[in-house]
C-alpha cells in the first residue's frame, strides 16, 4: 500500500514535471510549427470521423432517453435544452477526450515507448538533442489544441443527432428543438461575453488534451523492456489518461458549477 | 570540476564501480584510453563492456572511482559541460538507433540543425560528405525500415561523426551482421580512424574486428581489465583466461 502511493506520487511528479518543461518550451512552438501541424492532422482529421460517428449517437442516446421521459410530464418540447447542455457541458468535452485518450493518446505512448526501447531516445540524449522539445511539446500541443476543436465538433454533431430523434421519434418539431436549444446556450459568462456552457466545455477539453498527451508521453519516455514493455506502456497511458480526465472532470465542474 | 588525467590520456577510469541492483557490473575497474588511440574491449557477455561506454558519455555515473573524460570528471560534470563534451564524441549504437520517422539525410541532419547555427546548405554539405565517407551514397531519402542491417549501421555511423568527434564510441557495431559486411564495417572503422584520426572505444564480441581496428585490445573479466595488449601480443598471448575465451581463434594471429 505505501509502495503503491510512493509509485502514485513518483508518476505523478514526473508527469508534473514533464508538463513544466514542455510550458518552458512553448516559446519554441513556432519553431517547431512543422511537427506541431504534423501532430494536429493526427489528433484531430485523424479521428474526426470517429468523432462525428460517435458524437451522433450520443446526441441521440441523450435525446432518446430523457425525451421518454420528459414525455411522461409533457415536458419533450424542452428536449433541445437537456441535449444542448449535456452535450456542451460535459458529454461533448468527456466523449472528445475519450476517444482521443483511446487512439491518439495510445498512438503516442507506443511510438515514444518503441523509440525508448530501441534506444533512439538514449541516441537524443548523447547528441545532446533535448527530446522535450523535439517529441513532448509538439505532441502535447498539438492534443491540446486539438481536443477543444473536436469538442466543439461532438457537441454540434451531438445536437443533431438529437434533432434527429426528437423529430422522428418524439414528435418535437425541429424549430422548436432549436430554439430552446438557442435559449439554453444564451446566457453568458464573465468571459468575452462567451457563453458560459461553451466556454466551460472547452475549456475542460483543453484541460483534458493537456492530461492525455502529457500522460501518454510521460509513460512512453519511461517505456522499458522490449514489446512487452511497449504494450504495458500503452495500457498504463490509457488507463491513467482516462482516470486523470475524469478527476479533473469533476474538480472544473465543480470550480465552474459548484 | 576537473582533474589532471594525463598529458595525452584523453579516457581514463579509476577504480570504476557500477551495480546494478544487486550484481556488480565493474569492479574497481581501471583502464586509459590515449588520444588518438583505438581500444577495443573484448569480454564475455555481462562483464559490463556497453556499461562501460555508457560512463564515458554520461548515461550512467559509477558508484565509487572516476571516469576523466578529457580531464572532466563525469560524475561531478554540470549538465552544460557534458552537453559541450557530448557535442566532442560520436556514439554508434548496435542497432543503430536512427529516428524511424525521419529519413536518412534528416536522421543525419539532426545533431547539427539541433545543436548548430550553420546553414541548411552547409547541413546538407556535410550530410553529403558523410554518406560519402561511409559508402551509402544516394540513400538520402529512405527510411531506416528501407535499409539492410549493413548499412543501417553505416548511417548510424555517418550520424555519429557528423559533428567531426573526437572521440567515437561504438558498442558492438558488427554484432549481428553476416561476415563480409562486418568485415566491410571493420575496414570502414579502420579507413575513419586513419582519415580523422579519432580516438575510439570499440565495443565488441566480434576477433575479426578486434584484429582489424585496435591500437590495443582490453579483455574484461567479472568487471576488471583482467588483460590488455596490442593486438599481436594479445592473440598470441597463453593466458588460460584468454585462450579459453578466444578458441581456436587466438591462434590465426
Amino acid at each position: 500500500m505505501i509502495r503503491a502511493t510512493l509509485d502514485l506520487c513518483r508518476d505523478v511528479g514526473f508527469q508534473l514535471e514533464l508538463l513544466g518543461q514542455v510550458g518552458l518550451r512553448l516559446r519554441s512552438a513556432f519553431h517547431r510549427r512543422g511537427l506541431i501541424a504534423d501532430q494536429f492532422f493526427q489528433s484531430g482529421l485523424k479521428v474526426f470521423h470517429v468523432v462525428l460517428f460517435v458524437g451522433l449517437f450520443v446526441g441521440m442516446i441523450v435525446a432518446l432517453q430523457t425525451g421518454i421521459e420528459l414525455s411522461r410530464f409533457g415536458q419533450e418540447d424542452q428536449i433541445g435544452t437537456i441535449v444542448s447542455l449535456s452535450m456542451c457541458r460535459e458529454m461533448g468535452p468527456f466523449i472528445t477526450a475519450i476517444i482521443l485518450a483511446a487512439t491518439v493518446g495510445s498512438a503516442l505512448a507506443a511510438e515514444l515507448g518503441t523509440m525508448a526501447v530501441n534506444e533512439e531516445l538514449t541516441a537524443l540524449e548523447v547528441m545532446s538533442i533535448d527530446k522535450v522539445n523535439l517529441l513532448v511539446m509538439p505532441r502535447v500541443l498539438g492534443l491540446a489544441v486539438m481536443c477543444p476543436v473536436l469538442a466543439i465538433v461532438c457537441d454540434t454533431i451531438g445536437i443533431l443527432g438529437g434533432a434527429l430523434i426528437s423529430e422522428s421519434q418524439l414528435g418535437v418539431d425541429t424549430t422548436m428543438y432549436f430554439d430552446t436549444v438557442v435559449e439554453a446556450l444564451a446566457p453568458v459568462g464573465n468571459l468575452l461575453g462567451l457563453p458560459k456552457d461553451i466556454y466551460t466545455g472547452l475549456f475542460k477539453a483543453l484541460v483534458f488534451g493537456t492530461v492525455i498527451g502529457t500522460i501518454s508521453c510521460a509513460e512512453g519516455l519511461r517505456a522499458r523492456g522490449g514489446a512487452v514493455g511497449v504494450g504495458e506502456c500503452t495500457r498504463r497511458a490509457v488507463r491513467n489518461s482516462i482516470i486523470a480526465t475524469i478527476i479533473a472532470n469533476y474538480f472544473l465542474t465543480w470550480a465552474f458549477f459548484g | 570540476m576537473t582533474a589532471p588525467a594525463g598529458e595525452d590520456v584523453l579516457i581514463r577510469f579509476e577504480g570504476v564501480v557500477k551495480a546494478f541492483g544487486e550484481k556488480r557490473v565493474l569492479n574497481g575497474l581501471d583502464l586509459d584510453v590515449h588520444r588518438g588511440e583505438t581500444v577495443v574491449v573484448m569480454g564475455p557477455s555481462g562483464t559490463g563492456k556497453s556499461t562501460l561506454l555508457r560512463h564515458v558519455i554520461g548515461l550512467l555515473r559509477p558508484d565509487a572511482g572516476r571516469v576523466l573524460v578529457d580531464g572532466n570528471d563525469m560524475a561531478t560534470i554540470r549538465p552544460r559541460e557534458l552537453r559541450a563534451l557530448r557535442e566532442r564524441m560520436g556514439y554508434v549504437f548496435q542497432d543503430a538507433a536512427l529516428l524511424a520517422w525521419m529519413n536518412v539525410a534528416d536522421n543525419l541532419a539532426l545533431p547539427l540543425r539541433e545543436t548548430t547555427d550553420l546553414s541548411e546548405r552547409e547541413i546538407e554539405r556535410r550530410v553529403q560528405e558523410k554518406l560519402m565517407l561511409v559508402h551509402v551514397p544516394g540513400s538520402d531519402e529512405r527510411f531506416p525500415s528501407e535499409l539492410s542491417g549493413g548499412m543501417r549501421k553505416r548511417v548510424g555511423l555517418a550520424r555519429a561523426l557528423i559533428t567531426d568527434p573526437e572521440i567515437v564510441l561504438y558498442d558492438e557495431p558488427t554484432a549481428g551482421l553476416d561476415p563480409e559486411i562486418a568485415m566491410s564495417i571493420n575496414l570502414l572503422m579502420r579507413e575513419l580512424r586513419e582519415r580523422t584520426g579519432t580516438t575510439a572505444m570499440v565495443v565488441t564480441h566480434d576477433i575479426g574486428t578486434a584484429r582489424t581496428v585496435a591500437d590495443r585490445i582490453a579483455f574484461l573479466e567479472a568487471g576488471r581489465v583482467h588483460f590488455q595488449a596490442p593486438p599481436d601480443e594479445f592473440f598470441t598471448s597463453d593466458d588460460p583466461r584468454l585462450v579459453r575465451f578466444l578458441g581456436h581463434q587466438g591462434s590465426r594471429a
